[in-house]
Parts: C-alpha cells; sequence; structure tokens
C-alpha cells in the first residue's frame, strides 16, 4: 500500500478529535512526528484552543448537577455526576482548575454516608474521576478540607507529562471560626496520581504567617491591582448575585452570574503592544446566555430558578493537554 | 450543452499499462496535467507512473463530474449547480464503499495529480474512518508499521492516557513493575 502523502496526513490529523489526535500518536513513529510538528502549524492553534467551563447547578431535588459549558454555548449535563445535597449546603465546593483539568470535591449518595470526595474532570475527554476518599486522622474525625490545589510534576523528564500530577488538600479541624493561622492546625494531605492513593497525613508547618488558604485565592473581586487596572466589563446593568475570578491558561476569566437574568463569561486577555512596552489588557464577552434558556438546556422547571447554585468555574485548556 | 464538433482529446497511461482517453477539460481538472499540457505536451500518452488502472478510472469519474458541474455554470438557470448540502451528499455517495487501501490510493492520486477537491474527499473519508479508533485497528487499516519498542509506545501511553484511556488492544509490552 502506498503511504498517503505526508501534507494529506497532517491535514487529517488536525481533522480527527483531539482524543483521537492522541491515540493516534501512538501508531507509528511517522504520525507522532507529525502530531509533534503539527504545534506549529497556523491550523493547529485554530482548531484545538479550547476553553471549557464547569457549572454546578442545585436542582429541585436538591441534587447537584455537574455540566460542561463550552466556548460554543454547548452545554452538557454529566449525568454520572450527581452530588448530594449535604448538611453543608456549600457543597460541592473549592473548585479550581490547573493545566486545564478542574478539581473540586462535593458529598456524593446517600449510600456513601454524605461523604466529602474529590473529583478532577477533564473537559477534553469530557469524563470526570472520583478520587478515593481521605484518609481520615484516627484522633480528628471532623477534619475537613479547607483549601485545594491541584499541581503537575515539573521535576520530570518531560514537565508536560500530565499524568503526572498531585492534589495538595490542606484540612482543619470543624467547625473552626478563622482563629490566627498558627493556631488553626492544619493538617496536609497530598494525592499522588502514579500510586493512586493519599499519602499519609501530616500537620502543616509554616516558616512564617503567610496564610496558605488565603493565596488560594487568585484574585478575589476586591483585588487591588486589577480593579485599578481594569474596568470590569459591562454587563447591562445586571444585578450582581454571583460573580466568580478565576486565572488560568495565562488568562484572567470573569464570570458574571445573576439568578434571575443568566450568566456572563468575561475573560481578560493580555497583548504585548510590539510598538512600546505597554502590555493591553480588554474584556473578551466570550458567552452569556439568558437563564431561561440555561433552564431549557437543563430540562429543569422554572421553579428551580430560585435553586439555581452559583458555583461556576472557568477553566481553560492548555495546549499541551488539548492534544488529549 | 449540445455535442461541439470536436473535442480534444487526451491519452493517460495508468502505472499498469491501461490508456485512457479523456477530453481535454476532464484532464485539466488535474493541476497537474493542466500545467503539462499548457506546456504542450498534446500528442503523448500521459504517464501516471503512480496511479493504477481502478484508480485512474476513480479519478476520471471524479473529473468528469466536475467539468459537468462548471460547463454550464455561464448559464443562469444550470440544472447542474449543486448547493452546499448536494455537493456534500455527492461526496460522501462518491466515496461510499471506498475502503482504506482504495483510499489511501486515492489519496496518493489526488496529491500526485493536485486535485484538490477530491483530495479534501479523501481527507474527510480518512478522519472519519480514524475517528475514535485505536491505535491497532489504525495500523491494521491502513498498513501502518508499528516501528515504536515496548518501552516507548508505554512511554507515549503513559504521557497522554491520562486517567481514563482504557484501549481493548493494547497489551502492555514491557514487563516493567
Amino acid at each position: 500500500m502506498d503511504a498517503i502523502p505526508e501534507d494529506a496526513l497532517m491535514e487529517i490529523l488536525l481533522r480527527v478529535s483531539k482524543k483521537s489526535r492522541c491515540r493516534c500518536k501512538r501508531v507509528s513513529k511517522e504520525w507522532l512526528n507529525l502530531i509533534i510538528s503539527a504545534k506549529s502549524s497556523p491550523l493547529y492553534s485554530s482548531s484545538t484552543t479550547t476553553t471549557t467551563w464547569g457549572l454546578v447547578f442545585k436542582q429541585l431535588d436538591g441534587s447537584m448537577t455537574f455540566c460542561r459549558l463550552d466556548e460554543q454555548g454547548r452545554l452538557t449535563v454529566d449525568d454520572s455526576l450527581l452530588f448530594s445535597y449535604a448538611e453543608d449546603s456549600r457543597s460541592p465546593y473549592t473548585i479550581g482548575s490547573c493545566n486545564g483539568l478542574l478539581y473540586f470535591c462535593g458529598s456524593v449518595g446517600r449510600d456513601l454516608g454524605f461523604k466529602i470526595r474529590y473529583f478532577l474532570d477533564n473537559p477534553v475527554t469530557k469524563q470526570s474521576s472520583m478520587l478515593p476518599e481521605l484518609p481520615i486522622l484516627e484522633d480528628k474525625p471532623d477534619l475537613r478540607p479547607a483549601g485545594l490545589g491541584l499541581t503537575f510534576d515539573d521535576d520530570d523528564i518531560d514537565a508536560s507529562n500530565i499524568n503526572n500530577w498531585k492534589l495538595v488538600a490542606f484540612l482543619q479541624d470543624h467547625p473552626n471560626p478563622r482563629p490566627s493561622i498558627k493556631s488553626r492546625g492544619l493538617t496536609i494531605s497530598v494525592f499522588d496520581s502514579r500510586r493512586w492513593a493519599w499519602k499519609k497525613t501530616r500537620p502543616a508547618r509554616f516558616t512564617d504567617d503567610s496564610d496558605p488558604l488565603a493565596i488560594a485565592l487568585p484574585f478575589p473581586p476586591a483585588h487591588l491591582e486589577f480593579s485599578v487596572l481594569i474596568k470590569l466589563p459591562d454587563v447591562d446593568n445586571w444585578d450582581k448575585e454571583g460573580v466568580l475570578w478565576k486565572s488560568e491558561g495565562g488568562c484572567l476569566n470573569y464570570c458574571h452570574v445573576c439568578f434571575k437574568q443568566g450568566l456572563c463569561i468575561w475573560v481578560l486577555k493580555k497583548e504585548d503592544s510590539s510598538a512600546d512596552d505597554h502590555i493591553i489588557y480588554w474584556w473578551h464577552k466570550t458567552y452569556s446566555v439568558s437563564m431561561d434558556d440555561l433552564m431549557s438546556m437543563l430540562s429543569s422547571s422554572k421553579d428551580a430558578l430560585n435553586r439555581f447554585c452559583p458555583m461556576i468555574c472557568p477553566y481553560a485548556v492548555n495546549e499541551e493537554l488539548s492534544l488529549l | 450543452m449540445s455535442e461541439s464538433t470536436e473535442k480534444k482529446m487526451v491519452r493517460l497511461r495508468s502505472s499498469d499499462g491501461e490508456v485512457f482517453e479523456v477530453e481535454e477539460s476532464v484532464a485539466k481538472v488535474a493541476k497537474t496535467l493542466q500545467d503539462m499540457l499548457e506546456e504542450d505536451c498534446a500528442d503523448a500518452v500521459i504517464p501516471i507512473t503512480c496511479v493504477r488502472a481502478p484508480i485512474l478510472t476513480k479519478v476520471i469519474d471524479y473529473c468528469k463530474d466536475q467539468v459537468m458541474i462548471s460547463s454550464s455554470s455561464s448559464t443562469t438557470n444550470n440544472p447542474n449547480e449543486r448547493t452546499e448540502q448536494e455537493r456534500k451528499a455527492w461526496g460522501q455517495k462518491f466515496m461510499e464503499g471506498v475502503d482504506s487501501s482504495t483510499l489511501c490510493e486515492l489519496l496518493v492520486a489526488s496529491n500526485f495529480l493536485n486535485i484538490e477537491g477530491l483530495l479534501n474527499l479523501g481527507v474527510d473519508k480518512m478522519v472519519s474512518m480514524i475517528q475514535g479508533k485505536y491505535p491497532q485497528e489504525i495500523r491494521d487499516m491502513f498498513n501502518v508499521v508499528n516501528d515504536f519498542t515496548p518501552e516507548e509506545e508505554e512511554e507515549i501511553r503513559n504521557q497522554n492516557a491520562w486517567a481514563f484511556e482504557r484501549d481493548p488492544y493494547y497489551k502492555k509490552r514491557s514487563s516493567s513493575k
């Protein structure tokens, strides 16, 4: 059989889905090299930059539904992820993203005894994975997550190896008002993807008074630098009921939610002006949807409006991951 | 549309020696042939060295169709003109039943003869054929030799599998662990 002309094969590999392209890497060295070199193709960048947002909605029966919203405004409900409405009304919570993966935790099923579990979601493969239960210290049964971080190992030969990640959980005794950082009694537990297990928890020790949980919030709404630098996008006089800031993939995401009107997602784009050293920021309106549309997409009744849960997290897909 | 008195004919010879006589307009759909004809190779039999007769037949079918569409495009009400949808449907029908080896040959032929439309049809077809397939299935389909060592393949798999990939065709060949 004749070999497929290289240009044609390149075109083909650029056109298949990301997941398929990832599989194609294993076909042969020629295919792998083509996919690697495809990255510099102008077709590549336009076809693979995706941003997906994870949304969590509270349903009438109290259950939580996880959805993904893509740049084209397509909303897909993930039926495999149904959270229970636990006594902790904030659950699921602690939503963040790193390297294109969304991570969050939530209470699951009655049969699981309202246990809080961690999840990772891959927007490219549209799959979620529930991590094993956190180890609980014998003498501190009330220990619960207070902060969470996802990291990728840089010391690896291939730093972009997305298979090696760690989830770092800060745990604290509950309930605990916010006393000084030293007396908060934080405990750390690390989940290692390669072992697919939590490492033993150990008490956190801090070298200074900095609060790791405060650092975990990249851009609080009133972040001084940004409120001065950049005017907030004009959201047509919407009542502000929920805003969410998140930096990911080199972009600052701003999500505006009004439970009567809908939601609106803006991304702050940065451009290095070639003329001088000035950096130009501008708001790029990515997506907005009315609450009616949202509810019909979710095929939920209008009564659910008031129970719409403001859990929204934007997350971007980096280049390496988009190959998946 | 009426039979014009004299149509210039061009002869093409496939790699396996079969000679096809086609109208010049049909041959000119292929940019490569167009260039050759304009550089005056008029009477000779043009050898298409890398294309076998059954493939060349298919290519000529495609070119004839293109000529049919474009021939009367100057008239206002062209009955042959197709909407975008019809064009898509026609393309799908044209590629229907094309197996993977024929597809490879068609890609080579349309690449060599420089027929963009046909190349695009081939690319579309191949995209639909490999979409969602596992590496081994693709190798089998297109006769690609797996030139990775077990260790290399495992390495790529590890880099990209993330937590979810479940490949029924993949048997761990290396015995690390």
